[in-house]
């Protein structure tokens, strides 16, 4: 599916610069994207290596283990196929807790640790799992309790209450994820069939 | 509220940076071999997922560029009047899948015109501030291990955060009226 979603990226695009009779723009902004992509993972490359460093102390250590065990009840019901042991947990419950607290950047790295350790598992190379879909719906819904950069905005702007939109942000997350989490559960079902 | 959650977010990566290496040499880890060893396969992550992310934030931009995302946003304009939601924060809406930066732009320069306590700016904060770039942390997250088949994981984000916006439009008009 992500060939023809890139495919119909691209070609919309093409096709408005042809209707916009401006076919300047596109190349150039292939180029803009793909310099962008390379900026972000140089800003991820640091992060995301001090960060697995940081996690590889945690790990050795005993302490993501401590954590993983304080925090699995909660999680588990998301996951009921993944055994309470399995090395996805730790980085799953880190990242979790880092997008709740608002600390974007530093969920990345645990995410993506997460990721690896679910594909460890997976029953196919290559394709999305289950929990590897359920475990992103976490992440594409954005609960938080501290919108960090918007109430930064907003009290640059001279709001009278920066913070006023921490609950109702956080219930409209808890909406979508909510959503993700029953769409998750139906096409998996819808895809399952067709198996 | 606001500064205890605020003074938590300050201090908490110090704290963690500290208390980790401190436990992890206490329990005898030789710390900086295995940091070292950390840091590696932190670079070789992001090594694996850099194609992918050039690969799609390329195609966004063709996508922007080239007049496609105005034209989406016409196309999805009639929909938005019809539910009553201010037509200032669909363009935001329709660019937040794809854009954190981009949609980050959009909400900032809505809460300078309308004002951060306007309806349109508590709209466009909440619609920010509730859903994610869908399209990156896609890529990033399965770039990064080498997932080429997502099934039905980008519906669910898309669907996360159709929902999530029209949620924020209505918690909106609830809480602040």
């Amino acid at each position: 599916m992500i060939h023809a979603v890139w495919l119909l990226l691209i070609l919309c695009g093409v096709l408005a610069a042809v209707v916009n009779g401006d076919g300047s723009v596109i190349f150039p902004a292939l180029v803009d994207g793909s310099t962008n992509a390379i900026e972000v993972a140089m800003g991820l490359a640091a992060f995301l290596s001090v960060w697995c460093g940081i996690m590889r102390l945690a790990e050795k250590s005993g302490l993501l283990d401590a954590m993983a065990k304080l925090v699995y009840p909660c999680l588990k019901w998301l996951f009921p196929n993944l055994s309470p042991n399995h090395k996805a947990w730790a980085p799953m419950i880190m990242n979790v807790s880092a997008n709740f607290l608002g600390l974007g950047n530093a969920a990345t790295p645990f995410g993506i640790k997460a990721m690896e350790e679910l594909s460890k598992t997976a029953d196919e190379k290559g394709v999305a799992s289950r929990e590897m879909i359920v475990f992103l719906a976490l992440n594409t819904s954005a609960v938080s309790l501290m919108p960090g950069m918007i109430m930064g905005l907003r009290s640059q702007a001279g709001s009278a209450n920066a913070a006023e939109i921490i609950i109702p942000s956080f219930l409209a997350s808890l909406a979508g994820l909510t959503a993700a989490l029953i769409s998750a559960f139906l096409l998996e079902k819808v895809g399952r069939k067709k198996q | 509220m606001m500064d205890l959650f605020g003074e938590i977010s300050v201090w908490i990566i110090p704290i963690i940076l500290a208390a980790v290496p401190l436990y992890a040499y206490y329990k005898g880890v030789p710390i900086y071999d295995e940091f070292i060893e950390g840091a590696r396969e932190g670079l070789k992550l992001t090594w694996n997922l850099l194609p992918f992310l050039i690969a799609m934030l390329g195609a966004i931009a063709i996508f922007t560029e080239g007049g496609a995302m105005d034209l989406l946003f016409r196309l999805i304009a009639p929909v938005g009047e019809a539910l009553g939601i201010p037509e200032e924060v669909i363009p935001l809406a329709v660019m937040r899948p794809f854009s954190g930066s981009g949609s980050l732009g959009m909400t900032a320069s809505i809460i300078q015109n309308y004002g951060p306590d306007s309806f349109t700016g508590r709209l466009a904060s909440i619609m920010q501030g509730s859903t994610e770039t869908t399209f990156y942390v896609l890529t990033v997250y399965f770039g990064a291990v080498g997932i080429r088949k997502y099934r039905y994981a980008l519906w669910v984000g898309l669907i996360g955060d159709c929902v999530a916006f029209l949620a924020a439009f209505y918690i909106t008009s609830i809480f602040f009226c």
